[in-house]
């Protein structure tokens, strides 16, 4: 993607997003699957309604579980930079959604 | 009841088509306040010839958004995955109230809000894009 213009109409600021089902989440961007691949949208929730489901206490995993029927704004869309597992940093066009 | 009684198996995260009953499935609706997004932050790289494949009808490509940080980050990306430059760490970050950057250096407001701000995006593009013109306008 090489603007914001590329951004598919429907993912675009300002249009809207519906989880019909549960969704399995996660705190750390590394452990999300397709992190580090151009070819699988990623998006940040910002919500208190999560279950945690981690493991964070021995393991890394900060797995959540989002109840079904969430429906978000799409707030922003910009480069994150994150930790990788590696302890190097990572780069990635995320979505930011806020709950309606 | 331990958390560990409730395991997740990694199997319900993993990759796949984006359909109902698979993690993450999304259903876009229907908005009339999606908006044409904004792009006041632009970089325009002349590529080589041999990269012609990747270019624009005038032989260059251009990044454009909303502000330097989304240009730094589409450009870094760009030539991440089609050169062979050993691509430098990403632009910049804020954690804890402080700005990282790059190279090495921290800050405690963005050097993107100064008025050098596009020198720096500048320098870190000519990391990215050896030897290839850049022209950088903001209409912010």
């Amino acid at each position: 993607m090489r603007g914001l213009r590329d951004l598919p109409a429907n993912l675009r600021p300002g249009s809207a997003v519906a989880f019909d089902q549960f969704t399995l989440t996660r705190h750390n961007l590394h452990e999300t699957p397709g992190h580090d691949s151009d070819r699988h949208v990623v998006f940040e929730v910002v919500t208190s309604r999560g279950m945690y489901l981690g493991r964070s206490d021995s393991v890394e995993d900060t797995t959540h579980l989002l109840p079904r029927g969430m429906q978000f704004e799409i707030a922003s869309a910009d480069y994150a930079t994150y930790e990788t597992r590696s302890g190097g940093f990572g780069e990635r066009l995320v979505l930011q959604l806020r709950e309606r | 009841m331990t958390s560990s009684e409730w395991l997740v198996h990694p199997n319900r995260s993993e990759l796949g088509p984006d359909k109902p009953g698979r993690n993450g499935h999304y259903r876009p609706i229907r908005d009339a306040r999606a908006r044409l997004p904004v792009e006041t932050c632009e970089a325009r790289i002349a590529l080589p010839r041999t990269m012609s494949r990747l270019a624009d009808r005038d032989g260059s490509v251009t990044f454009a958004g909303g502000s330097w940080l989304f240009v730094v980050g589409a450009a870094r990306t760009f030539a991440r995955t089609y050169t062979d430059v050993d691509v430098p760490p990403p632009f910049g970050f804020k954690d804890r109230g402080q700005w990282w950057w790059w190279d090495s250096t921290t800050s405690e407001e963005s050097i993107l809000d100064g008025p050098d701000a596009a020198g720096y995006v500048r320098k870190y593009l000519e990391r990215l894009f050896p030897g290839m013109p850049i022209t950088l306008s903001d209409t912010q």
